[in-house]
């Protein structure tokens, strides 16, 4: 079917320039018949264009939404969510060497657990929360085959800061047929602890490390992988400050449909029940593989395997398969990507839905559990179907525009709907 | 770990395998838009920050598990 959509440029082009819009002038002047030049391909998109004076801006508007309706997830929270998320990323060749580059987003977000803390006036911040985030980076081309890059960012929430930085050395081979990256990053955060009560304690920092190892490999002249292994070490305080556990009565359990509502108020909940501070180990180790193997078709067609294994010392192990389908539907300037991914994860080994312990058992203080527990439900075992579709439309040889959407369809009923919109602009 | 030692080996495997070197003047399809390896960076942040954040593991997306709390 899709090769049956694709029909030349020559022919489409009148009929697209009615359809879309912008600058009619630009793209007819450009998209010319002039074959692809033989290019080396690299394993980072974005690589060095070796033009000094060149680069370009990207900007982008992300929408993400997951709804919550029915107690989903964790039947005893809330977790609707909405973020409106504006990204802008810079690249510039100030040499043929050295290229620089910033990459700047803010979120909006509105959540059902700001909601929730907003029942408390020691909650400041609380009626909505946002995040800026900002990277400068710079990479220099050491010799023909050696590239360096180095990074640094920051970031800020209402209840939460982060300092990164990072490093890489990409070293080319066979001919440039091969690509091997060694990488670093650290992030070292400070979380205010603002608990699912309101109550305000210290400030906690939290460590993330980072070593990555990244092949980049030319097959044949229609194939070509990419595979990577990365290794994180994280510490300190690593739950999620305002996460909640509830504790049941194990002679009085909670029964059928609950309303989350029903645990706000916790002047007054449910007979038997109890909140806690959510409690998990002040270390995790992380580690994940991952490749994908990029064929194209004569049809102008390409297709695309991606996989990731993970596994960590919290005790989740994840797959996420991943297929996708590139068309190009009018030759050079309109084409369109199908994806469908596949997650699987398993529970951590602290996560429970149910909590059954008995009054005389439960810590005398709710904020220092002791025990270790969650329910968070991005903690338990479940999977999840995407399915997505992205239209990109080269306008012009330096301007390319697209939009893109994914439904996530998660077994336990936070499906998760994001789109996006993003132009790219060369100079 | 098991899934350092299958990485590693699947990446020396690769690396070491003496796959026959494509010549520069072959490589136009591989540089065809549609055959770009991995997403531009601005679509990277955005699922990037999604998934992480509403899945119990990273990596794979961009560079790495970063900072910033994931905790909507």
């Amino acid at each position: 079917m899709l090769l049956g959509l694709r029909v030349r440029r020559g022919a489409a082009r009148a009929g697209l320039l009615l359809v879309c819009c912008w600058g009619g002038a630009s793209l007819a002047s450009a998209q010319e018949d002039a074959p692809a030049d033989p290019a080396p391909t690299s394993a980072e998109p974005g690589a060095f264009a070796e033009v000094a004076g060149t680069g370009s801006v990207e900007a982008r508007i992300g929408y993400y939404q997951n709804d919550d309706a029915n107690g989903d997830g964790n039947p005893f929270l809330d977790e609707d969510l909405t973020v409106i998320e504006p990204v802008i990323v810079v690249d510039y060749n100030v040499t043929n060497r050295l290229a620089v580059g910033g990459q700047f987003s803010y979120d909006s977000v509105s959540s059902a657990s700001i909601k929730r803390l907003s029942n408390y006036p020691e909650q400041s911040g609380a009626s909505g929360d946002f995040y800026f985030g900002g990277d400068l980076n710079a990479r220099y081309k050491l010799t023909p085959a050696v590239k360096l890059g180095a990074h640094a960012g920051l970031s800020t929430e209402y209840d939460y800061s982060s300092f990164g930085f990072g490093g890489d050395a990409s070293f080319d081979l066979n001919e440039q047929n091969t690509t091997l990256k060694l990488g670093f990053n650290g992030y070292f955060d400070t979380v205010k602890t603002i608990r699912f009560n309101g109550t305000r304690e210290g400030d906690e920092r939290r460590v993330s490390l980072t070593a990555n190892l990244d092949l980049y490999q030319i097959l044949t002249p229609t194939l070509h992988m990419s595979a990577g292994l990365s290794l994180t070490h994280q510490s300190g305080f690593l739950e999620t400050a305002f996460n909640g556990v509830v504790l049941e009565d194990p002679n009085n359990p909670l029964v059928g449909d609950l309303d989350p509502g029903a645990f706000v108020n916790l002047t007054n909940l449910p007979p038997g029940v109890a909140v806690v501070a959510e409690a998990l180990p002040d270390t995790r180790i992380r580690a994940a593989v991952f490749g994908e193997l990029r064929k194209y078709l004569d049809s102008g067609t390409s297709l695309s395997f991606r996989a990731r294994l993970y596994q960590d010392s919290w005790g989740i192990f994840s797959v996420a398969p991943e297929l996708r389908v590139y068309q190009w539907i009018v030759d050079d300037v309109f084409r369109v990507r199908f994806r469908y991914r596949f997650y699987a994860q398993t529970a951590a080994k602290d996560y429970s839905r149910h909590f059954f312990v008995p009054s005389a058992a439960r810590p005398s203080d709710p904020l220092k559990p002791g025990t270790r527990r969650t329910q968070d439900s991005d903690l338990s075992e479940f999977s999840s179907h995407t399915i997505g579709l992205k239209l990109t439309l080269h306008a012009t040889d330096s301007v390319e525009l697209d939009l893109g959407g994914d439904y996530v369809l998660r077994e336990d009923g936070i499906d998760q709907l994001l789109v996006s919109v993003g132009v790219r602009v060369g100079f | 770990m098991r899934l350092s030692l299958i990485a590693a080996t699947l990446i020396a495997g690769a690396t070491l395998s003496g796959c026959k070197a494509v010549d520069f003047t072959e490589k136009r399809r591989l540089a065809d838009p549609i055959m770009e390896l991995g997403d531009g960076p601005s679509e990277t942040h955005f699922q990037q920050k999604c998934f992480y954040s509403r899945e119990g593991s990273a990596g794979g997306i961009g560079s790495s598990a970063g900072g910033g709390c994931g905790c909507y």
